[in-house]
């Protein structure tokens, strides 16, 4: 627990030296993916305008990118493939669920920060129907008898709809691709996690906290991450620009959203 | 004379007939790909395909389905971007050759897991002679996952130009990379480096 707090605390600290930094002296670090349309209509019809990212720590990113793809491929994908071996990928598809609905708060806050009041009353709804008679999340009947969709939000996303930029990007050690903005959203999100309240009750042991974290972890990776990972590394031609592209537009559709 | 007549009556009526029922069969962008991604799924599916000593085979026909729907020109030219219009013809020739072989390993080799997978169309922007076919691809699990495939329209057919899946444009990705790797080094570099990862994907 102690290290945890070490950890975010030095995260912290990152993140803000990043913003003044990325404040002063970025604009001539910019990475140009522009691109010169040749026929005319193109511009109107097409998401063609690329946006430059911003990426002044491209040197020490891809250390920690290349230190991150070595955990993984020797701790982190032998776990997982160990994982998927004991727990067909139905039961993690379950147990991903169960995360899921335990992290209703972060969504419903942050359905709330961005005015949007009725996706919040259904992640409400969602919550009441699938701890209930979903079995506090290892079914979905919510979206399956009562369509309601489920609406990912994180503090991240609402920086952006209140019109942040995303800042610099930052591979983070462990945790992966990540931007300055979506750092502190990570952090902000953390106190509306309902894990953390678990971990702050002094009943329950240290152990128990972890343990949990630790299935939440490496389900998570095995159920939704590993295996897009994988691909990046193995048909990307340059993994870490792959990467980077596909992080910032798959977050900038979400803060679209 | 008659006989002239005769004849140019019944080849412009010929013509009449074969245009306009090209026309008629021309499909819509929706029914090109979701006719596509369903031939693609029946291949994966076929049970005398299942075997691992035919993968090359069931890779070789789905590539059969592919081919006429995706216009691998384009998406060169657009992956190169910038940088297309200083490449001579003979480059240009060499770089759409080894990108569109090196998409195909790609993406071959993605669909090899692919077997109960379904698609959702959603619906299609169409703007002239492009359009953007809006569809879900849902997972075994039952994931959705948001892709659309833009399009347009050359001699009637309408072809694929880029994939975006999840709001990540495959083209751009790919853009961004090259670019990256023509800031620092030259265009020969870059065919040696998509050479080195064909040799790669060969291998998996």
């Amino acid at each position: 627990m102690k290290h945890c707090r070490l950890i975010f605390l030095i995260g912290f600290v990152l993140l803000m030296f990043s913003f003044s930094v990325s404040t002063s002296g970025a604009q001539d670090i910019i990475s140009s993916d522009d691109y010169v349309g040749y026929h005319e209509d193109d511009q109107d019809f097409d998401i063609e305008e690329t946006p430059d990212i911003n990426d002044p720590y491209e040197s020490y990113n891809r250390v920690i990118f290349k230190f991150n793809n070595t955990v993984y491929h020797y701790i982190l994908n032998p776990v997982s493939q160990g994982y998927d071996f004991l727990l067909p990928k139905k039961v993690q598809s379950s147990i991903d669920k169960l995360f899921s609905n335990a992290k209703m708060p972060i969504r419903f806050f942050n359905n709330l920060f961005q005015g949007k009041f009725e996706t919040a009353s259904t992640e409400m709804g969602r919550f009441l129907i699938n701890s209930t008679i979903g079995l506090g999340g290892l079914f979905d009947p919510a979206r399956s008898v009562f369509n309601l969709e489920i609406h990912t939000e994180d503090f991240g996303q609402t920086l952006g709809y209140h019109g942040m930029g995303s800042g610099n990007y930052i591979v983070w050690p462990i945790l992966g691709p990540s931007n300055g903005r979506d750092s502190i959203g990570f952090i902000v999100d953390i106190a509306f996690d309902p894990l953390t309240w678990l971990s702050i009750l002094p009943v329950e042991p240290d152990e128990v906290f972890s343990g949990i974290n630790g299935v939440r972890y490496v389900n998570g990776y095995s159920y939704n991450v590993r295996d897009n990972y994988e691909d990046i590394i193995k048909l990307a031609i340059d993994p870490y620009i792959s990467m980077r592209h596909a992080y910032t537009w798959s977050r900038r559709k979400k803060v679209e959203e | 004379m008659r006989l002239k007549n005769q004849v140019l009556i019944s080849l412009l009526t010929i013509l009449f007939v074969f245009t306009f029922s090209s026309l008629l069969w021309a499909e819509s962008p929706g029914e090109v790909i979701v006719e596509t991604v369903n031939k693609g799924l029946e291949i994966l599916r076929d049970p005398s395909l299942q075997d691992v000593g035919k993968i090359s085979e069931r890779r070789q026909k789905m590539w059969d389905i592919l081919i006429p729907v995706f216009n691998f020109e384009e998406i060169s030219r657009r992956a190169l971007g910038q940088h297309w219009k200083n490449r001579t013809a003979k480059e240009r020739k060499e770089f759409i050759l080894i990108f569109t072989n090196n998409l195909k390993n790609t993406y071959l080799y993605k669909t090899d897991s692919y077997a109960n997978e379904k698609i959702i169309y959603l619906q299609e922007n169409r703007q002239g002679n492009r359009s953007k076919v809006q569809t879900n691809f849902v997972t075994t699990e039952g994931k959705k996952i948001a892709v659309d495939y833009s399009m347009h329209r050359i001699d009637n057919t309408w072809k694929v130009y880029d994939i975006t899946i999840e709001g990540v444009s495959m083209v751009s990705n790919y853009r961004s990379q090259f670019n990256s790797i023509l800031h620092k080094s030259s265009f020969e570099e870059l065919i040696q480096k998509l050479k080195e990862k064909e040799k790669e994907l060969d291998e998996i």
